[in-house]
């Protein structure tokens, strides 16, 4: 790294593209309308900083950390992560990048939580010794060690979705990318969860990507937060900078009852303290 | 990526698929009962044979038993190539877990490929049980073997059919549901491949039609590989015919899965079933 930012993206478009159908293919209907994703984002993520990006349902963040991850291809724009075009080299991409996603199915349900580890981590090329000691040392960090041989259907949403923070760790990230990381958790574990997060950037200097509805979360981790709606960026600061555009485009949406701990979260969002992750970028 | 790294991963999916096989305990022992169900139909077909064998299995110098348990004692592993990849993919975009995998360093080839390690693995052991038991309890008479041309035959077989299989995969990847033509291949293959009886006993135009077929050379090299003891070089008609299909197949294989994970990586399905 020569001074690049750990996430440098610019002008990135996104446009999904309906699959072709054997229905479709049959009936000749074989012209397809693209549905824009992302539009135009710029985007310099700093090393061992944190960014969140906060929207409404559809705005663009899962497809954000999936662009970033290396599992989709940008329409157009750059999009580089420690330096590496997600185009031309996307496994190594994805070799520096840890995903934790929010999809609690995304585990092989009858196998155990020490188990369904043990195999993602073999697609990370580790085995032997090295990949059982790195195996238990995530399940003793995510407080799963009394539970990791059970089957994973037996899991909570809570032990899911600390299952998937220790899969996102197997590879040992430079860049590490959350959807919706407290979800399930109960206040203690999602203290510790977070706290641990933020240790990786201050400590380990992992650059972490996260997106969420929970601004108590993001008020407590992000020093910096992207607002998007509809795949556009409507702001871009510290949480006391986009405070006011996050109020708006979720009074806009109606959805204020969703967000966070608190329901009355607009009256909160204009009166947050500054930065309590440290700063801004 | 290297040979190591290749079978470390290979290695996970193999554990991965015994221990989820194994949390259905009762589905081995339904195997094993369907292998061995299969055995005794054969062994009752042949008895009834026994006065008035049909020439055209006279001619491989053997009993109908012996004749029949070489075609279905391989007859899996078309099955397997042709239909493990899809199915293992189709039920990973069910699950929820192919997304989950790609986001991984493992190159998505590497995924699809070893998808099928246990399923090969699992179909090696049925034909082995097979053979054993149809040579140790039901008196087939394997003694005539050429191990070279078997290995050759089964090889090329298994890389035929995989060809066919990975395209099949990367169709059911695209589409989001079974490809069609495959089923066609493998029941069109099973009926006129020679598997259960011989080609000769098809009407002349469908004995022209079965040896356009991949599995009629693969089965008549396999069964006088194991019961005339023909080498390599006695069956290199049918070797070359398997060679033109593995190369086609395989050619055919790598451009859709290419093209494949493009379009999926721009239309951004990988997840969608």
């Amino acid at each position: 790294m020569t001074g690049e930012p750990a996430i440098a993206i610019a002008a990135l478009r996104k446009e999904y593209v309906p699959s072709l159908t054997f229905g479709r293919l049959l009936t000749l209907h074989w012209t397809r309308e693209p549905v824009v994703a992302i539009e135009h984002l710029d985007l310099a993520a700093q090393a061992g900083k944190i960014t969140a990006i906060v929207g409404p349902n559809g705005a663009g963040k899962t497809t954000l950390l999936k662009l970033v991850g290396g599992l989709l291809l940008p329409t157009s724009g750059s999009l580089r992560v420690l330096g590496m075009d997600t185009t031309d080299r996307p496994e190594d991409v994805r070799a520096a990048v840890g995903y934790c996603m929010t999809e609690g199915r995304s585990f092989f349900l009858r196998l155990s939580g020490r188990e369904n580890l043990r195999f993602f981590a073999a697609l990370h090329g580790l085995s032997g010794p090295k990949r059982d000691d790195r195996v238990s040392g995530l399940l003793h960090t995510m407080e799963l060690t009394e539970v990791a041989d059970r089957q994973v259907l037996s899991y909570s949403d809570g032990m899911k979705q600390r299952l998937a923070l220790a899969r996102a760790l197997l590879g040992a990230p430079r860049v590490l990318l959350l959807d919706e990381i407290s979800r399930g958790l109960d206040p203690r574990l999602r203290e510790k969860v977070l706290r641990h997060v933020r240790d990786l950037a201050a400590v380990e200097g992992v650059t972490v990507l996260m997106a969420s509805h929970n601004l108590d979360e993001v008020k407590a981790l992000a020093h910096r937060v992207l607002v998007m709606d509809q795949g556009r960026t409507l702001a871009d600061g510290t949480y006391d900078d986009v405070a006011p555009a996050v109020a708006a485009v979720f009074a806009e949406r109606e959805m204020g009852t969703e967000m966070g701990t608190d329901t009355n979260f607009r009256g909160k969002l204009v009166s947050v303290p500054i930065s309590p992750a440290g700063g801004g970028h | 990526m290297t040979a190591r790294a290749f079978a470390i991963r290979a290695a996970a999916f193999l554990r991965r698929d015994f221990l989820f096989r194994w949390s259905y305990k009762f589905s081995f022992l339904y195997d094993i009962g369907a292998l061995f169900s299969s055995l005794i139909a054969l062994f009752f077909t042949d008895r009834m044979l026994a006065d008035a064998p049909p020439r055209s299995v006279a001619a491989y110098g053997t009993d109908y038993f012996t004749f029949a348990l070489v075609g279905i004692a391989f007859l899996d592993y078309m099955w397997v190539s042709m239909r493990s990849f899809a199915q293992q993919v189709r039920f990973a975009q069910f699950t929820g877990t192919l997304e989950a995998m790609l986001a991984t360093p493992t190159h998505p080839f590497t995924v699809i490929l070893c998808q099928a390690a246990w399923p090969y693995l699992w179909t090696t052991i049925r034909a082995a049980l097979y053979l054993v038991l149809g040579a140790c309890v039901f008196g087939a008479d394997l003694s005539n073997v050429n191990i070279a041309s078997a290995a050759l035959f089964l090889v090329l077989m298994v890389v035929t059919f995989a060809g066919i299989g990975l395209t099949s995969a990367a169709v059911t990847l695209y589409l989001k549901q079974s490809d069609p033509v495959t089923a066609l291949v493998g029941g069109v293959s099973f009926l006129f491949g020679g598997i259960v009886y011989p080609v000769e006993s098809l009407p002349g135009i469908l004995q022209d039609v079965a040896w356009t077929l991949p599995m009629t050379h693969a089965v008549e090299g396999l069964r006088r590989a194991f019961l005339s003891g023909a080498t390599p070089m006695d069956l290199w008609d049918h070797a070359v015919v398997l060679v033109a299909w593995a190369a086609v197949s395989f050619v055919l294989a790598f451009v859709a899965l290419r093209q494949v994970m493009k379009a999926l990586s721009r239309e951004g399905s990988f997840g969608a079933y």
